[in-house]
């Protein structure tokens, strides 16, 4: 039969255990609440914070022009039609961007994002990116469903649907420092809807669309990318000061 | 050990001097920064929390340019502005948890941390509540818990007790009394008591420049012989008044008016020196009459 093993009683130094127990109250105390996240985690994190009007807007923008050009592929409808919708659809496609962006304007958040770790530049860019993706994507979609079905080449239709999008970008951004709160919303979808109507404004004569008139339209082009440079680096100027962010 | 220096910070706003070539070194402790409306304070706070660009000269951290060291700073940064911004259809919790992600505060730990600091401020049983439905001094005491979630070494506090009831006030006090032991807490307010019972050093800003600073004994010391008290009639502390700063009238039983005033000469031949206290130095400092 076994013996039974008795463990030899150990005595405890209460003075001992506190001070280690103490030690590890100390390191508890000392656990750092931050990390560097890496870019998928703030992109993912960001995410789940975009306003699901704006993100969903955007989706839905892509989603109905998509629907609607097949819709004209199977109805055989002509050029005019298929340059007229991506045209409305560029141009509105900044609004989205806009109206996420300007939600932290809107209501003073900008100021308490600046003061974190990613501050609301960076959030901006996370936005951007996304936003980005998707008004690429619906681009190259229109770009591709519109040359395959008028006798523009590539490379015309990319530019006819480009200036609308970049100039109504521009114009996104130039009032969107011009009025906060809900009149700014309602300034920008004016704004928006202005831009879609313009970008309509070359189908009342179609001779705009013939290979003759391509140079006025590079030109408007360039115009429309300078203004969004000029846009762009205005707004950051302003928020580098940080009186844009402090009185928004 | 933790250091933050102003170097000759100035801030202008076209040709307004907001905050005039500060200079001055923060390091462990409680600050409180008093002065007037318009002193340059929330200026001096946003330049230090790194949303404003001085002008000229430039705020150090540890020896580095805050600007340069970018997310590095903001890490170490917990900040209230006086008007505190949030998405009004969020929930309290979705509120931290989504600031939390933005002071890169890990997710495992986020969780944790916003509980322990909606049960700190009170604000355990408000966790679903959409911003837009809590009252003033709630947002106020969301706006604290928020500046506590990555547990920062740099406390910047914009007049954090306006808004907060006496009760709420004591709490947050003794709060940020604990969280003064071991990292730098900046607190501007007009509330003098608040920056009287925990400041560890008081500064007080005059058109954008630190008038005075020190302990609560060596700022009391500045107005020591200049602050006196007096009964007068009814008439006679009407005249007082318009000639000299009084920091208190107090009508006695008999008619008579009791007058605390802060003057560097004796205001009348009956007045007797007394001791001073923040309000009688804030008022010297600021040369405000309350009227």
């Amino acid at each position: 039969m076994k013996e039974k093993i008795v463990l030899e009683e150990i005595s405890i130094d209460q003075q001992e255990k506190g001070r280690i127990l103490q030690k590890l109250e100390e390191a508890a105390e000392q656990k750092q609440y931050w990390r560097c996240p890496s870019f998928w985690e703030i992109f993912r994190g960001q995410l789940k914070y975009i306003s699901g009007f704006c993100l969903g807007g955007q989706l839905l923008c892509v989603c109905l022009t998509v629907v609607l050009l097949g819709y004209f592929q199977w109805k055989g409808e002509g050029m005019l039609t298929y340059l007229g919708t991506a045209s409305v659809a560029a141009s509105s496609m900044g609004l989205f961007l806009v109206a996420e962006l300007g939600r932290s304007r809107a209501i003073g958040m900008m100021e308490l994002e600046q003061s974190c770790y990613l501050n609301f530049k960076q959030v901006w860019c996370v936005k951007m990116i996304l936003f980005g993706c998707l008004d690429i994507l619906l681009l190259t979609v229109m770009v591709a469903v519109v040359a395959k079905n008028t006798s523009c080449g590539l490379f015309r239709v990319l530019v006819y649907l480009l200036v609308p999008f970049v100039l109504s970008n521009a114009v996104q951004l130039l009032v969107f420092t011009m009025l906060r709160g809900r009149r700014g919303e309602y300034l920008q979808a004016g704004a928006a809807a202005m831009c879609g109507m313009i970008s309509l404004v070359p189908l009342s004569s179609p001779q705009w669309y013939a290979r003759t008139y391509f140079g006025v339209w590079v030109f408007a082009l360039a115009a429309a990318v300078l203004c969004l440079i000029r846009e762009i680096n205005l707004i950051y100027r302003r928020m580098e000061e940080g009186e844009m962010v402090c009185w928004n | 050990m933790l250091e933050l220096k102003l170097d000759r910070v100035s801030r202008h706003y076209k040709q307004k001097i907001a905050v005039d070539r500060l200079e001055f070194t923060f390091r462990k402790g409680i600050y409180g920064l008093l002065g007037a409306n318009g002193a340059g304070k929330t200026t001096l706070l946003r330049m230090m929390v790194g949303v404003l660009r001085p002008t000229s000269g430039e705020i150090l951290c540890n020896g580095q340019e805050i600007g340069k060291m970018g997310g590095e700073y903001r890490m170490k940064l917990g900040y209230l502005p006086q008007e505190l911004g949030y998405y009004p259809n969020f929930t309290v919790c979705r509120y931290l948890e989504y600031l939390a992600e933005l002071k890169a505060v890990p997710p495992e730990l986020a969780r944790e941390r916003v509980e322990k600091l909606l049960k700190i401020t009170g604000l355990q049983g408000s966790g679903k509540e959409k911003i837009k439905t809590l009252s003033g001094g709630m947002v106020r005491r969301l706006g604290i818990a928020q500046s506590l979630l990555n547990d920062p070494e740099i406390l910047i506090l914009d007049e954090p007790t306006s808004g907060l009831d006496p009760r709420e006030r004591i709490r947050f006090r003794n709060m940020i009394s604990s969280l003064g032991r071991d990292r730098m807490v900046l607190l501007s307010s007009h509330i003098v008591a608040d920056i009287e019972y925990i400041a560890d050093e008081i500064l007080l800003m005059k058109a954008g420049k630190i008038t005075e600073s020190g302990n609560l004994q060596e700022i009391l010391k500045t107005v020591d012989g200049k602050v006196w008290e007096c009964v007068k009639t009814p008439e006679q502390a009407e005249w007082i008044s318009q000639k000299f700063t009084v920091s208190n009238r107090k009508n006695t039983e008999d008619g008579r008016v009791v007058l605390r005033i802060v003057s560097d000469t004796q205001p009348a031949e009956d007045a007797a020196q007394i001791s001073p206290n923040l309000e009688d130095v804030y008022l010297y400092g600021t040369g405000e009459n309350p009227g």
